[in-house]
């Protein structure tokens, strides 16, 4: 049997007297597509941060492709087959689109120390760079400065960025946010895309993109996982329509 | 397009070395200060427009190397590989040391560390007179030597100081231009993404610190050597300003602007100060100007110019503009 993509045991997180997380328990099997539903202070934002290394847990352990990574940092963790998008982009606003992309494919190559060859003689890489852009059909941007770029384009380049490193688990931080329809249409159609193999962990408050992209749910509220299961089953679950949805029900009816 | 830029740095090294012969001993002095602080804004140059920390305190590491150069100049012997050894290594250390401390910060918390632990050097080299010579400094400085080579002419001193310029340019620019300066500027536009794309941040940055050190260090040995006394300006505020307002003044994150603002401000200084003692106010106000006109520094729209003056004569449109 395969080690689960992500496995988290009992990751508690206290900030003073406030209990962000409590007792959480996670796995997500390779290839899983796991979405995270829950209201504002459920916690999601915390267990993103656990889980990528940004902040440590109180208790607890974060286990990648059953590595225990709990103490280690995040650029660690992303050698161990992480990758992970931002809630607000924050891509290499001043470069171009190709030194952005090629930033991303050398980060974990020894190439990233090389101080005494130019970036451009690396052919292989630019090459590799050109083949990537040419799939996710960006070649026509390749060299403009990425701060000039729409803001749909920029979430589409930032989930390349991550892509290209061929990772086995993915995090993303609500990837649709302040996308126009259109724009979320579209990057939801990159993430179907995706490789099969990569698990992808997602953040999402638009109710129709999680269905799409995710097979599994896990609800939390107030620092605990509700409950985790098949969509349907989680979406028939009254608890989870009680508490998850709140006054929302007459509103959009998201689930 | 690279053998291009290797044929201008060549044609650019060719003109700095024929000045020895055109220019008088007066002007020569002049030239070599020059070139001496652009290694310093190179430097500056290298962690504020690349890695977008800004030190106020890279006294600290060229002060450090002046004060040795001068110990081991005076006490020891001259000859100039020693001295260099000697400046590169005390302001790697320095710098090695001082990061350990400054890299836990960034923003202006990075830049008041800097200043404060530089200012800390300045105190001790102010105070402890028996071996620094408090405000005296160490006079006596002699010219180094190479074998048979003494360096005591304005004009052999010129062209030891274009040789130590024209190294540590193309040094610089080959790092600024390696994927170790690229993950630099990655750094600069955001950390946070480049810990997520697998980089130990804090390692980048430490290194390109180190590095920037020496080269602060470089032109600290220069400097002792050129003016014959070391003294507690070097270590001071003063001086960590005047390189930092070179690589701003100049043009951030382009090395070259470094070598643009170093000419404007040793020209401003010694220009100037023959008519007032306020000189640095002067510079002052031309700093706040082109922060307001030219926030990108002089070289930006000099590049601009340049670009289209050659799209002109080859009736091409100029790179980035649509035909």
């Amino acid at each position: 049997m395969t080690a689960p993509a992500l496995q988290l045991r009992n990751v508690s997180k206290h900030f003073g007297g406030l209990h962000a997380l409590q007792g959480v328990d996670l796995d997500i099997a390779p290839g899983e597509r796991r979405g995270i539903l829950g209201p504002n202070g459920a916690g999601k934002t915390t267990l993103f941060h656990i889980i990528s290394g940004m902040i440590p847990p109180s208790t607890g352990t974060v286990r990648i492709g059953g590595a225990d990574v709990t103490s280690l940092p995040t650029h660690r963790r992303i050698a161990l087959g992480m990758g992970r998008t931002f809630q607000i982009t924050n891509l290499f606003g001043k470069l171009s689109v190709l030194q952005n992309l090629l930033i991303a494919l050398i980060g974990l190559a020894p190439t990233k120390m090389a101080m005494t060859t130019t970036m451009s003689s690396y052919q292989a890489d630019v090459r590799h760079a050109d083949q990537l852009l040419e799939k996710w059909r960006m070649s026509g941007m390749r060299d403009r400065m990425v701060a000039e770029l729409s803001y749909g384009q920029q979430r589409k380049l930032e989930l390349l960025l991550a892509v290209s490193q061929k990772p086995t688990l993915l995090l993303l931080d609500e990837p649709t946010e302040g996308l126009s329809p259109d724009e979320t249409l579209a990057a939801v159609r990159v993430i179907e895309e995706l490789p099969q193999d990569i698990a992808i962990l997602l953040i999402e408050h638009d109710m129709d993109v999680i269905l799409k992209l995710c097979s599994t749910l896990t609800v939390m509220e107030l620092g605990r996982v509700l409950t985790t299961g098949e969509k349907d089953a989680v979406r028939a679950d009254p608890r989870v329509q009680k508490i998850y949805l709140g006054d929302a029900m007459d509103e959009e009816s998201p689930i | 397009m690279r053998r291009l830029t290797l044929a201008g740095f060549l044609a650019f090294a060719a003109i700095l070395v024929v000045l020895a012969w055109l220019l008088s001993p007066y002007h020569l002095v002049l030239a070599s200060r020059i070139l001496i602080l652009a290694i310093l804004a190179m430097s500056l140059d290298l962690l504020d427009g690349y890695v977008g920390l800004t030190s106020l305190g890279h006294a600290a590491y060229l002060g450090v190397a002046a004060y040795l150069t001068g110990f081991v100049a005076i006490g020891y012997s001259d000859n100039l590989l020693l001295l260099l050894a000697v400046g590169i290594l005390s302001s790697a250390l320095m710098g090695a040391l001082f990061g350990l401390i400054v890299l836990r910060a960034t923003g202006v918390y990075f830049l008041m560390l800097t200043l404060a632990l530089a200012q800390v050097l300045w105190g001790i080299a102010w105070q402890w007179r028996s071996v620094t010579g408090g405000d005296d400094g160490l006079p006596g400085i002699p010219r180094p030597s190479l074998g048979n080579l003494v360096f005591v002419s304005s004009s052999s001193f010129y062209i030891l100081a274009v040789v130590m310029f024209l190294i540590s340019a193309a040094i610089l620019l080959r790092l600024v231009h390696s994927p170790f300066g690229l993950t630099l500027q990655g750094i600069r536009e955001s950390s946070d993404r480049m810990a997520a794309l697998g980089y130990n941040v804090w390692l980048h940055k430490y290194i390109a610190f180190v590095i920037s050190s020496i080269f602060a260090g470089l032109s600290g040995v220069m400097l002792a050597l050129q003016n014959g006394i070391v003294t507690p300006t070097q270590l001071s505020l003063h001086t960590s300003a005047i390189g930092l307002l070179m690589a701003l003044i100049g043009g951030a994150g382009t090395m070259i602007g470094a070598i643009i603002g170093s000419v404007v401000v040793v020209l401003l200084e010694f220009g100037v100060s023959r008519y007032t003692e306020r000189w640095i106010t002067i510079l002052g106000a031309i700093y706040i100007l082109i922060v307001l006109f030219a926030p990108e520094g002089i070289y930006g729209p000099l590049k601009r110019l340049g670009q289209r003056a050659m799209a002109m004569i080859s009736k091409k449109p100029a790179m980035g503009e649509p035909s």
